[in-house]
């Protein structure tokens, strides 16, 4: 298949950041989860023909991820849920292949979703 | 319309090895009665990079922690997953695609029941008069007079595309036009989201077609979510 001629011209992917502390609350979360998400989002973006996907994919990733923060982004995380979100997003950033990435683009916001908000999964009956 | 069983050639021999390794059906049954967590979990860690389970259990506490309830589950789904994971980059990537069609196979059958399980068989192609038979057959079918049905399966949004999206219709606008029944689908073990994302892309009918994403396997086999 051609390049997607919607696709600007690419730059470099970021390198991943350094290891970082565990976010302690919801916004700190999300701005970890969001910053790993993009990561992603730039890697997925160099496979040619799946720029449109990988950009749209990108976006509902950070409307869930958004959501899953919720208004309250000064709630405290447990430390379990501060790990995690802190281990997911170590996670993404060690894919290094774009293909992988996109799969990633994928799982991320669903693994954070359930991190922070463990009753938004299908048949949870609480927190 | 009739079923027949797809011509062997040299890739499906080789697949049909994977497809009968024991860890593709272990899988299969751990994740069939697993929770939308566990099945999460499957698939990041069957994607994933670490290979050392403790890196997934600092990702997943609520089903891998200290007193998660179903712990023994999960642990036996992450070993799993790891083994797929540790078989390099193309036979993880062929593991993944057998254990959905395996999965599914479980799941549809608990669905029809002991007596009808028997129905429902792997690589078949459905045949219609006066119209050319797809190259592809289709990784599940169920063929059950009345109620038969068609499924691919896929391990991430990304395999939807046109192709499939037109076999699937075309399937089932071909058993309409001989007034027969045919319910048709796609298995995606991933997030309703991305494969939305995916599907609001693809401009190939999709109306008549069922897709069934990780939040909704259970329905696939009958029951409610756990």
């Amino acid at each position: 298949m051609p390049a997607d001629p919607t696709r600007p011209p690419s730059a470099p992917p970021a390198a991943p950041p350094a290891a970082a502390t565990p976010p302690t609350t919801r916004g700190a979360a999300l701005a970890v989860a969001l910053a790993a998400l993009d990561r992603l989002a730039e890697l997925g973006e160099t496979v040619d023909d799946e720029w449109t996907y990988v950009t749209a994919l990108a976006e509902a990733g950070r409307a869930r991820l958004r959501a899953a923060a919720g208004a309250d982004s000064g709630a405290a995380l447990v430390a379990d849920a501060a790990g995690a979100v802190a281990a997911a997003c170590a996670e993404a950033d060690r894919i290094v292949d774009p293909h992988r990435a996109i799969d990633w683009l994928s799982t991320l916001p669903a693994v954070v979703e359930l991190v922070i908000v463990p009753a938004a999964a299908p048949g949870a009956t609480g927190g | 319309m009739r079923f027949q069983d797809a011509a062997k050639d040299a890739r499906t021999i080789v697949y049909a090895g994977i497809q009968a390794d024991p860890l593709v059906a272990r899988l299969a049954v751990l994740a069939a009665d697993a929770t939308y967590a566990q099945r999460l979990m499957a698939r990041a860690v069957m994607n994933g990079e670490s290979s050392d389970a403790a890196t997934w259990r600092a990702v997943f506490p609520t089903i891998l922690g200290p007193g998660a309830p179903d712990r023994e589950r999960s642990e036996a789904l992450l070993a799993a997953s790891l083994e797929v994971a540790g078989r390099g980059e193309q036979a993880r990537s062929q593991y993944r695609g057998a254990f959905v069609e395996e999965l599914t196979e479980v799941l549809v059958a608990r669905r029809l029941g002991a007596t009808a399980a028997p129905a429902v068989r792997r690589e078949r192609r459905i045949l219609f008069d006066g119209v050319p038979a797809e190259i592809h057959p289709y990784d599940l079918t169920v063929e059950v007079p009345g109620r038969s049905e068609a499924w691919d399966c896929k391990w991430g949004a990304r395999g939807i595309n046109a192709d499939v999206l037109n076999q699937l219709d075309d399937a089932r606008r071909h058993a309409a036009g001989e007034e027969t029944p045919l319910r048709v689908g796609l298995v995606v073990f991933d997030v309703r989201t991305s494969c939305a994302v995916r599907l609001a892309q693809q401009t190939a009918s999709k109306q008549g077609t069922v897709v069934v994403t990780l939040e909704a396997l259970d329905a696939l086999g009958g029951r409610t979510p756990r």
